[in-house]
């Protein structure tokens, strides 16, 4: 499994690169993607504007610039931001807790929700319960989640006024201050994909139930519910596995958005102040550090096929 | 015929129900102007941040705008962009997809592929973000580039694998065989079998492409003023959550339904086209019938194409 797993990090290395060379040269090929503007303003002469870019190693060929990026990426080296007087590294390193945080309690919360949901909206779909969970999963799925953020804001902190005191505080700081800030940023990031993994998992178990095994172990005499949370869910979970994987990239953009609502000081907050003004090192920075947790999550979910099904073998 | 069975779907309550909001929704987008008696652009309250009233039904902004006609003209502006980006990227794709499928295997296909892949990876709103800030927002096009470029690489999945299974049928041999070249045979001969599916992509695409566009205004990066945008009125209400929840929370409401109801046209369409999923819903809604079926080795009706 090894092999196989070096095989696909090897395969993939050309696919990262190709992402940071085109937002390498896009960004500094772009109309309005000339960083000194935002750095000095509009007052600035022609001559310190120059001067700033020879600086900031902005003179020199794209090619060369690249390059020297990727040498100092050898050396984990990622830079030195444009704006902030700080290297990328520990830029990025410091707000990576939180958007981490967030990301796995949404994950958490939303499987919390769909696994249970899921079997029920399939084993009693014919229940108006049933039928009314359905209902609710195709709501989740609509909701944008900037806008269920705010309404949670509305309805706990305005109305119920239980957010006075919510300011993000780091996880080792305060632990309990910590969750009931992460608390609503990390229901509005999950409901979508605890509405949108249930409706998966429905899908999966009604095909699953179908099966003749299902048949033969109802035939036998088992209980309905050792048919369907012993037989039936296991196979159900694997397709399940490539949703909450395929999720992920999705789950880090939703974290973009989710952070602004809730001014979390996370990569995602970080990512998008740093586009707005054109600071170069923290974009690349920040896309690399994403993608390669893109990949890392869809290798993670190949190694975990074998894991919950044997009969997955990597050559 | 697809459209021969939409016929008594649209009969159903729930069928009926969907057609009219469709309808309505095109309306909105067409001529909002028949619905409201504002002016868009106009001031109107008789103070700004007014609260819902018979005259301005979801209250007034902090600048005295209906809310509503504000909403009502943000229709156009969020449909056209989800229609600019679905299209864009449904000819993108698929022209990727069709290439990368026809000539499966070839160093075309491996590249694209990896250009696919390169696309793929970068999660939909960080691309959206950078590619708008590197077009520069101010203009309408580089939103609609920005969301469409996420939607390529599915879009080029999906073509190039049913392509690559279309291909080796016998009638694109015999096609090839005739002398066919190779723009004929796709035009002619591929892209014709692949429309069901492009049809239904595309409209869950558009809903996903609707909540792309309001995160990116409301993240300041999307259409700017004054041409009105439901993401940009959620930022600029957000800072009156505490007095005037009626201007954020409105237009949430409005994304909230238009992606509700392009879900549910998919879902529709998808029954309609996709006959192995339309099978699977009917014995779905009789399950006694169709274990009957099953145990006698019969399908249940059948779906005509």
């Amino acid at each position: 499994m090894w092999r196989y797993v070096l095989r696909r990090t090897l395969v993939l290395i050309p696919t990262v690169a190709l992402v940071s060379f085109g937002i390498f040269v896009l960004m500094r090929t772009a109309v309005g993607g000339d960083p000194t503007l935002y750095l000095l303003g509009h007052e600035a002469t022609l001559r310190e504007a120059a001067q700033a870019r020879a600086r900031l190693g902005l003179d020199r060929p794209i090619i060369v610039q690249y390059a020297e990026w990727l040498r100092r990426l050898g050396a984990l080296d990622l830079g030195r931001s444009f704006e902030y007087p700080m290297d990328v590294g520990p830029a990025l390193a410091g707000r990576l807790p939180a958007t981490l945080e967030l990301t796995l309690m949404a994950t958490l919360l939303a499987l919390f929700v769909a696994v249970p949901a899921g079997v029920f909206t399939a084993v009693g779909r014919h229940t108006p319960l049933g039928r009314a969970m359905s209902a609710a999963t195709m709501a989740g799925i609509c909701v944008p989640n900037f806008w269920l953020g705010m309404l949670l804001i509305y309805v706990f902190g305005v109305k119920l006024g239980w957010l006075a005191n919510s300011a993000y505080v780091p996880l080792p700081e305060n632990w309990r201050q910590n969750l009931a800030s992460m608390a609503l940023p990390a229901v509005s990031l999950a409901a979508y994909y605890a509405a949108s993994w249930t409706r998966y998992l429905n899908a999966a178990l009604l095909g699953v139930l179908q099966h003749d095994y299902v048949r033969v172990a109802r035939a036998k005499g088992l209980a309905d519910r050792t048919v369907v949370l012993k037989h039936a869910l296991r196979n159900a979970i694997i397709p399940m596995v490539t949703a909450v994987g395929q999720s992920v990239p999705y789950m880090l953009a939703g974290a973009v958005i989710v952070e602004a609502v809730f001014s979390l000081p996370g990569l995602g907050r970080l990512l998008s102040d740093a586009i707005q003004s054109r600071d170069y090192p923290i974009v690349q920075g920040a896309v690399l550090l994403v993608t390669a947790a893109v990949v890392a999550s869809s290798l993670a979910v190949d190694m975990a096929y074998g894991v919950l099904d044997p009969r997955i073998r990597y050559d | 015929m697809a459209v021969r069975r939409l016929i008594p779907l649209l009969a159903t309550p729930s069928g009926g129900a969907l057609a009219a909001a469709v309808l309505l929704l095109a309306a909105a987008a067409i001529r909002p102007d028949l619905f409201s008696p504002y002016n868009p652009v106009g001031i109107h309250g008789t103070s700004s941040l007014e609260a819902p009233t018979w005259g301005h039904v979801l209250g007034t902004d902090v600048l005295g705008k209906d809310v509503l006609t504000q909403i009502l003209y943000g229709t156009r502006t969020t449909l056209s962009i989800g229609a600019g980006a679905v299209a864009l990227s449904l000819a993108a794709g698929t022209a990727i997809g069709l290439a990368a499928g026809y000539w499966g295997g070839t160093l075309l296909d491996e590249g694209l592929m990896r250009l696919i892949d390169a696309l793929y990876i970068v999660p939909d709103l960080v691309l959206a973000l950078t590619i708008v800030a590197i077009l520069g927002p101010e203009r309408i096009a580089s939103v609609i580039v920005a969301l469409a470029l996420g939607h390529v690489a599915a879009y080029a999945r999906l073509v190039r694998s049913r392509v690559l299974a279309i291909r080796e049928e016998e009638y694109v041999t015999a096609a090839r065989s005739l002398g066919g070249s190779a723009g004929r045979i796709l035009a002619r001969h591929v892209l014709p079998q692949t429309h069901d599916i492009l049809v239904v992509r595309s409209v869950l695409a558009l809903s996903s492409v609707i909540l792309g566009e309001a995160a990116l205004s409301f993240l300041g990066l999307g259409v700017q003023p004054p041409a009105p945008s439901w993401g940009r009125m959620l930022r600029d209400g957000f800072q009156y959550l505490a007095t005037a929840p009626w201007v954020a929370l409105s237009p949430g409401c409005a994304i909230f339904l238009c992606v509700f109801i392009c879900n549910q046209v998919g879902e529709v369409l998808r029954d309609l086209l996709d006959p192995r999923a339309a099978v699977s819903a009917r014995t779905e809604r009789h399950p006694n019938r169709a274990r009957a079926a099953q145990t006698a080795g019969t399908r249940v009706s059948p779906v005509r194409r």
